[in-house]
């Protein structure tokens, strides 16, 4: 099955490890609400809308588990 | 330069560094990783605090109905302080009906401990906080009980966040009694005990508009801030975040469209300081705004759907409105209504959608604002694994308790279902609310709040005033009658 904007979804590298298998990927809800001030207040890091978002923390950004890059490095590893 | 010292004018992150991320040095800790983060998958039903609710919702539901069905009632669990108008009426309602609460302290304990120990919260901690939660609950809703405090402005919903804020800014709170404060938990379980309060067909009648009207502002506020924040030179992740938390669900939409659109591990804080903060202004602001223009509680719910970002916070103002209406204040229309047309807009018109603005933003993103950096999948799955799941025990539960009296007379509905069904759910459902009000205060710190900086909340600030004004009009001039009617 082909779709749309399946050109946009080429661009993760096939070898390309996934956030969730990263080293570097931190998405652990309590870890969250701790970072994120405030975050309970109003809303939750055990909510079904954060899906398995988390950090990278060698890059500082706030993304899918689904994400990746070149950088990936595998839990254990 | 942004007030922490960050630029939040920065485009994007340097690609030209990820090929040199080292990785993780073998003496640092390992980075916090969610259990079977791999892909939730059929564990999502057990370890995500919406399905709980849901789980929760309806199992009280399925309860309610059985003793219905055999000619009893949840009554006895369901208690709650009565109308009362001297101290001495107060305790010998406590008196008598002692066994009655400690009961109901115990359900209500280890059902949630059940439940929030499932997804990963320490069952002693959470219990010693839950004994604090429940006992300022009580006292809280024994304050609203009273029949003076209408006359001293004493709304429960207030009072709670009021005393909530207080606690923990003033007094503090350690954090080891912190564990209890689950304000989306407890306004999760209200919503789906809510579904089962609130006719289907209502539901059928009044969607369409509510959709209609809640799309239009959700459209207009998330430009207004997007271009604003893109015309003070922010970033468009972090216009997208701050866009979504005041279009959308509050801080539930700003941390999900941060997901989707990559954005920097500032912007959320940002986004959550701006949001939070309106929203507390809010609370308070709406139901006094809409007392002094004199509107229906239908309408004013509506306003409130329409202009509040939180689901907990909308539901504060909401209810504190609702419970406004009489001759004493001249304010038409129940209780129910303000708080029915509320959960109409916000939650069937504006967070359902928030898998699909995720997923539109994270295309945008994809394509043309990160358009060189590595790992840009559209996921269309997230519309899915967004869509909060709490709204599907709504549904089930106004679905469940519309097909069970479904035939049955006004006369008998009054005389038979009320009492024996549906006030108990409604007494079980003020309480999960209750819970999350006081929660709401109990967590927000203000020394928490990350410095949001002047153009992040000059463009977040710019869509409340529009939101203000746009649901104002679209609710009171265009839609006003439609909201007075619903529910008569």
């Amino acid at each position: 099955m082909r779709w749309p904007f399946g050109q946009v979804a080429r661009k993760t590298p096939a070898t390309a490890g996934q956030c969730r298998t990263c080293a570097h990927f931190d998405n652990a809800p309590a870890t969250l609400e701790a970072e994120f001030g405030n975050l309970a207040s109003m809303s939750s890091g055990f909510a079904s809308v954060r899906a398995e978002d988390g950090i990278c923390r060698a890059r500082n950004i706030y993304l899918s588990s689904r994400a990746g890059c070149t950088s990936h490095h595998a839990v254990g590893v | 330069m942004h007030a922490t010292g960050i630029d939040v004018s920065q485009t994007r992150t340097d690609m030209t560094a990820i090929t040199s991320i080292s990785p993780r040095p073998a003496n640092s800790p390992p980075a916090a990783r969610e259990p079977g983060s791999d892909g939730l998958g059929w564990s999502e039903f057990w370890r995500k605090e919406d399905w709980w609710a849901v789980w929760v919702g309806l199992a009280t539901v399925a309860v309610a109905y059985a003793f219905y069905a055999r000619g009893g009632s949840i009554g006895w669990i369901a208690v709650s302080p009565a109308r009362w108008s001297s101290g001495d009426q107060l305790i010998s309602h406590f008196a008598a009906n002692a066994w009655r609460y400690v009961a109901q302290f115990v359900v209500f304990a280890t059902v949630f401990t059940v439940a929030l120990t499932a997804i990963g919260h320490r069952a002693g901690a959470f219990l010693g906080s839950f004994v604090l939660v429940y006992l300022l609950s009580l006292a809280i809703f024994a304050l609203g009980a009273w029949d003076k405090a209408q006359y001293y402005n004493l709304e429960p919903p207030l009072v709670a966040l009021l005393a909530g804020l207080l606690i923990s800014n003033v007094i503090g709170v350690p954090d080891a009694l912190r564990s209890g404060f689950r304000v989306e938990f407890y306004v999760k379980l209200g919503i789906v005990l809510l579904g089962a309060t609130l006719p289907f067909t209502l539901i059928i009648w009044a969607g369409p508009v509510a959709i209609l009207q809640a799309s239009i502002v959700s459209i207009v506020t998330f430009s207004v801030i997007f271009v604003t924040a893109r015309k003070l030179g922010l970033d468009h992740r972090l216009a997208a975040t701050l866009g979504a938390g005041g279009a959308v669900c509050g801080v539930s939409a700003a941390i999900a469209i941060a997901g989707a659109v990559r954005a920097r591990k500032e912007d959320p804080p940002i986004a959550i300081t701006l949001v939070v903060l309106w929203a507390i202004v809010l609370i308070f602001a709406l139901p006094l705004a809409a007392r002094a223009l004199g509107l229906s509680t239908g309408v004013g719910g509506a306003w409130i759907g329409t202009s509040e970002f939180a689901d907990a916070a909308g539901f504060a103002a909401a209810q504190a409105y609702g419970g406004l209406a009489g001759p004493a204040t001249g304010i038409t229309g129940t209780a129910d209504q303000a708080v029915w047309s509320y959960t109409l807009i916000k939650v069937v018109g504006r967070d359902v959608w928030i898998g699909i603005w995720a997923l539109v933003l994270s295309i945008i993103s994809v394509t043309y604002w990160e358009r060189s950096e590595t790992g840009g999948t559209v996921e269309y799955g997230q519309i899915w694994w967004r869509f909060p799941k709490f709204v599907v025990g709504f549904l089930v539960a106004s679905v469940l308790v519309t097909l069970v009296t479904q035939g049955v007379s006004y006369a008998d509905y009054d005389r038979l279902v009320k009492p024996g069904l549906i006030a108990p759910i409604t007494t079980l459902r003020t309480w999960a609310f209750t819970f999350s009000f006081l929660s709401i205060g109990l967590t927000t710190r203000f020394r928490d709040f990350a410095p949001a900086g002047g153009r992040p909340a000059i463009a977040f600030t710019a869509g409340v005033i529009v939101n203000l004004v746009l649901g104002f009009v679209l609710s009171v001039l265009v839609f006003g009658q439609y909201w007075t009617d619903l529910a008569r």
